[in-house]
């Protein structure tokens, strides 16, 4: 993951980004309230915060439209200038181009993974909040720098691959701005709801507790479409915090709620062996087993979810189960295939 | 008998020594012996008249046939070499042979063709006590029609009209004879008779009126769906109402209708044709080879037609069996004569479509060469066809500009056969099912009646639906013959892909092919029902994204004649970190390619790795499918590296593989033509590469890689996937069921 090292527009919480020394953070309520405002006034308004901020070397002392722009220019072309493998790529996006797509199997663009790399946090912003991602292009103007994107010529349905390849890449690029991008797209209801859910399953890659906070925020509200929440589920399984844990846990504990089953997937991710945190997994795996025995309707699921923990001693706790002649022979029954499923991921990986 | 003075000791025995003549008898002096030593030899006076029957014999054993009765007295003399003799006797006794009795009765004494009649002779006996063979006349015609046998019963049908008088002759093992016959003789009547290919021996005979009013998957007369273009105007020869010429005739089913002499102009002889389904899906042809009209569910016919031979009419379908028709026929023969009204039934049933597998031959392989750069050009993997496939496959080139670079030949068809008896041999129809996958203007949706319908080549189509990639030819794999937890399926079983388990994040997800084309392959009552496996987490959703079925050649006698081989991105990490463990961390991964990524990079990527881990864990749940449905174990899987990514689609984050995806190779006969993963060069080794060829040529079988990258593995496919494969399956398929029914 990169660690930029000079100011972005979004960078007001992550001081150190802005390359002068420690900066206090503006507050949570001043940010809130930022996020409210659209085109111009945004601009204006950033640029009244970032007037407290010092003058970075390379742009303007202070932040007008034009120099705001200017900078994610010059921004993105540092970029091109480290990475011109990359920047070979970006000329032409395959996966975008329809007379390529035609012989694909699909006949849908997809959001093309030459994304990856690109300042894309960045990029989602301007389209975000220069009001562009997820609205009607045509006589919109285009900033000078996305020209070379070829945004311009795509249809929309590729432009709103190119947005959703944008916030995949936001999500897994690790850059500070990608939170607040996210939830830019999030919980803008003028947005697509596709659009929309994918900020949510990204917000999960930021590792993030801002992000946790935003998807709780989806979670719990019930006026949310079921896909945002449904997405918020899955993206929490990607942040290993306590708080993640104890919200999964609780949906997937409710028989009736709509999103048990995908918490249930998001509980073994967050409990993962691969790249997940030690202290979660034990937790995560005693509410699996716990689902496993008392429900068998989403067993596959479940089981799914134990194997990515690979956790011995749950395989262990589900072999005394199959074991236990107080069992009906369904539970024993599906906690021994349970078992096996988690002994063969344990032996295929040496662990 | 012993006998002998001196040194010389005679042994002299008779097998038998008493019997009916003819008499075969061996006579034997082993057990003689000379006291002083030296060899002996041996004559013989078999008759008793005085006169040695034989010179000196070196051979202590020596056979005699009395022809008449009598007893007889043997001497036998011994003769050393030194002239001294000595001699045995022993009385063989022969008594006359007395000629069999034969005894016939018939059971009913009158009726109709097809006469169903019991011949007894039970009563029939030999005098002195032999046992007996008989052979039958059943129809007094004076050709005997069984061969001799203990058996003393005939049951059968009598399919001659007249006076019959069946005969039955019987022997004793001395061959005398004895025949009797059926008096009074049996009266005949002509009778309603419909007839067909019922016992599938490739003639209508006397043995096909058993079971024709019943049909079983191992007994029964088949219909063809005439869905060829023999005359090759370009459309089925089923459609219209006239025969498509002399090539089209063994596509049709001929029944015969027995001679009915005695019908006047007053009387009436009709078909009728049900079931209601069956009607307008069948034609029925004159011995004239023109349509006869059916009105309702009738076909008239002219009693003149029957007065002095035979007639045989001709049977066709115009389409497969369906989930609206099960194909099955019936026909009922009327003849009403003056107040009498007569019928026969025969029951004809329309073959199933068979679609064919891996261990089957391939014959023809379909693919298209591409060489406009803007279609992506496939000249390394087009090149890999013409080079390295074996010499009884040929290759069929598709033509770019005719389908706009549709290169996908597996999804728009699975191929299948129909297959009938006939009088040369079964007869064969090659028979596509065209899959719903629609492609406007440009696209492979036209190949089957643009390119293959021709003569013994047809397709069957079951319509508009639903459409999803999932209803496409990578989405079906058919798993080779095996018995298993579900049944047993000697001509293979459909797997197919689909499912509701969600994608790998969890998202709900639910994808399966369209239910009528899966209905319309089940409707053929062959290879179903269907096993579906997870696949609806795949950008393409195609079981050939995970596995294939391989044939395993060095499988042993006892042992499964194949193999499923499985993606494995487990397998795919562990070689990767091998290669980093051994200081290959910089290596290129797909070195040159659009994708190019180091083992490093590709390690140190958590959201790769991630997707990795679900799709194992899914991967594990097909697995877990694919034994329980087809009675499988862990032997009999084999894993080839392969690595998932994921792509955004509307908002789906659906999975394809990583590396070109190894498991979807081409099966051609011993060769593979696998996917090149692109893997890490390591001390100029592939790990991916060197994984899979260690893996597949265990089975036997000659491994080449071809390059699919840029033209197939970057627009979401691979080898398999733009290939059609027309296989060879055994001939006559319904004796897989009767095999399996033997003990």
């Amino acid at each position: 993951m990169k660690a930029w090292s000079i100011a972005l527009p979004l960078c007001l919480v992550s001081a150190s980004a802005l390359g002068a020394g420690p900066t206090r953070p503006t507050s949570a309520a001043r940010i809130e309230a930022l996020y409210e405002l659209r085109g111009a006034g945004y601009i204006a308004e950033r640029a009244r915060l970032l007037a407290r901020t010092a003058p970075q070397p390379r742009s303007a002392p202070h932040y007008s439209a034009t120099s705001w722009r200017r900078d994610l220019l010059v921004e993105a072309l540092v970029e091109r200038a480290r990475h011109p493998e990359q920047a070979a790529r970006l000329k032409h996006l395959p996966n975008l181009d329809p007379e390529v797509y035609l012989m694909s199997r699909h006949g849908r663009p997809t959001a093309s993974k030459d994304l990856d790399g690109i300042p894309a946090a960045m990029v989602l912003e301007e389209l975000v909040f220069a009001g562009e991602a997820g609205h009607d292009p045509s006589g919109s103007k285009y900033p000078d720098y996305l020209e070379r994107y070829e945004i311009r010529d795509l249809k929309d349905s590729e432009r709103e691959a190119f947005v959703h390849g944008l916030i995949i890449a936001a999500g897994r690029s690790g850059h500070p701005a990608a939170p607040f991008a996210l939830r830019g797209i999030l919980l803008d209801a003028r947005q697509r709801e596709t659009s929309r859910a994918a900020a949510a399953r990204a917000l999960g890659f930021t590792e993030r507790l801002e992000a946790l906070e935003t998807l709780q925020g989806v979670l719990h509200d019930r006026r949310r479409p079921l896909v945002l929440r449904e997405a918020a589920v899955v993206g929490m399984g990607g942040l290993a915090f306590e708080t993640s844990l104890h919200e999964l846990a609780r949906v997937a504990r409710r028989a009736k709620d709509p999103l048990r089953p995908v918490a249930l997937t998001a509980l073994g991710r967050l409990g993962r062996v691969r790249g997940g945190d030690p202290t979660l997994r034990a937790e995560v795996v005693a509410v699996l087993v716990e689902a496993l025995l008392h429900s068998p309707e989403h067993q596959v699921r479940i089981v799914e979810a134990l194997s990515r923990t690979a956790y011995a001693p749950g395989a262990a706790r589900l072999e005394a189960v199959a074991a236990d002649p107080e069992q009906t022979d369904d539970v024993r029954a599906r906690a021994a295939r349970a078992a096996a499923r988690i002994r063969r991921v344990l032996q295929r990986r040496g662990l | 008998m012993s006998c002998g003075a001196g040194d010389l000791k005679v042994v002299l025995s008779a097998a038998p020594s008493t019997g009916i003549a003819p008499l075969e008898v061996t006579f034997d002096v082993t057990g003689s012996r000379d006291l002083r030593g030296g060899a002996l030899t041996v004559r013989y006076d078999f008759d008793g008249d005085g006169t040695f029957d034989t010179d000196p014999l070196s051979d202590p054993q020596a056979a005699f046939r009395y022809e008449a009765p009598g007893a007889f007295l043997v001497t036998a003399e011994l003769a050393a070499a030194d002239g001294r003799t000595a001699t045995a006797q022993l009385t063989v006794t022969v008594t006359e042979n007395h000629a069999p009795t034969a005894v016939i009765t018939a059971s009913p004494a009158a009726g109709r063709v097809p006469l169903s009649v019991t011949l007894d002779a039970r009563g029939s006996a030999d005098p002195d006590g032999q046992a007996i063979e008989l052979r039958f006349d059943v129809d007094g015609d004076g050709a005997w029609d069984t061969e001799w046998g203990a058996t003393d019963k005939w049951q059968g049908f009598l399919q001659t009209a007249g006076s019959l008088s069946p005969a039955v002759e019987v022997r004793d093992p001395g061959g005398l004879t004895a025949i009797a016959r059926v008096s009074p003789a049996l009266e005949v009547k002509p009778g309603a008779d419909i007839d067909a290919d019922v016992d599938r021996d490739g003639d209508i005979d006397d043995g096909d009126d058993l079971g024709e009013d019943t049909w079983g998957v191992g007994l029964g007369a088949l219909l063809m769906a005439n869905v060829d273009d023999d005359d090759r105007d370009g459309r089925p020869d089923g459609l219209d109402r006239i025969l498509g010429g002399a090539d089209d005739l063994p596509d049709l089913t001929p029944v015969r209708i027995r001679r009915f002499p005695g019908l006047e102009a007053a009387d009436r002889v009709w078909l009728t044709v049900n079931p209601e389904a069956a009607r307008s899906r069948v034609h029925v042809f004159g011995p004239d080879l023109r349509i006869r009209n059916l009105q309702g569910d009738t076909v008239e016919l002219e009693p003149s037609d029957l007065a002095t031979d035979d007639m045989t009419l001709y049977v066709e379908a115009t389409e497969v069996r369906t989930p609206s028709w099960d194909g099955t026929v019936d026909l009922t023969l009327h003849v009403q004569q003056g107040p009498e009204l007569l019928e026969d039934d025969l029951v004809l049933r329309v073959t199933p479509m068979i679609f064919t597998h891996h261990l089957q031959p391939a014959e023809r392989l379909y693919a298209m060469r591409v060489t406009d750069r803007r279609m992506v050009p496939n000249g390394p993997f087009y090149g890999a066809l013409m080079s390295m496939l074996p010499q009884d496959v040929q290759l069929v080139e598709v033509d770019e500009y005719d389908y706009a670079g549709d290169r996908w030949l597996q999804d728009p068809l699975q191929q299948g056969y129909q297959e009938v008896p006939g009088p040369d041999g079964p007869h064969r129809m090659v028979t596509y099912m065209k899959l719903e996958r629609p492609t406007d203007d440009y696209g492979l949706e036209y190949f089957v009646e643009n390119d293959l319908l021709g003569p013994d080549v047809g397709f069957a189509y079951a319509g508009a639906a639903r459409h999803t990639s999932l209803s496409y030819g990578g989405n079906l794999e058919i798993a080779p013959p095996h018995a298993g937890p579900e049944g047993s399926f000697p001509l293979g079983r459909i797997v197919i892909g689909g499912g509701d388990l969600g994608l790998l994040d969890g998202t709900r997800w639910e994808d399966h092919m369209a239910q009528p084309q899966l209905d319309y392959m089940e409707a053929q009552d062959t290879q179903g029902p269907a096993v579906e496996l997870s696949t609806e987490w795949l950008a393409v959703g195609h079981v050939d994204e995970m596995f294939l079925f391989l044939p395993d050649l060095n499988a042993g006698p006892n042992a499964r004649p194949w193999k499923v081989v499985l993606a494995s991105p487990d397998l795919a990490y562990r070689l990767l970190e091998e290669a980093q463990a051994a200081g290959a961390g910089d290596a290129p991964v797909f070195a040159g390619r659009q994708t190019q990524s180091t083992v490093n990079r590709v390690l140190a990527d958590t959201a790769l790795q991630e997707i990795n881990d679900a799709a194992q864990m899914r991967l594990d749940t097909v697995r877990e499918g694919l034994k329980a449905s087809l009675g499988l174990t862990d032997d009999d899987f084999l894993e080839l590296p392969v690595m998932y990514e994921t792509f955004d689609f509307d908002g789906l984050e659906l999975a394809a593989a990583y590396n070109p995806g190894i498991q979807n190779l081409v099966v051609a006969n011993d060769v593979l033509l696998v996917p090149d993963p692109e893997g890490p060069d390591v001390n100029g080794r592939d790990p991916w590469a060197d994984s899979a060829r260690t893996t597949l040529e265990r089975l036997g079988f000659r491994v080449q890689f071809v390059d699919v990258f840029d033209a197939y593995h970057l627009q979401l496919g691979e080898a398999h996937c733009g290939t059609l494969v027309e296989r060879r399956a055994e001939p006559r398929w319904w004796m897989r069921y009767l095999e399996e029914a033997l003990p």
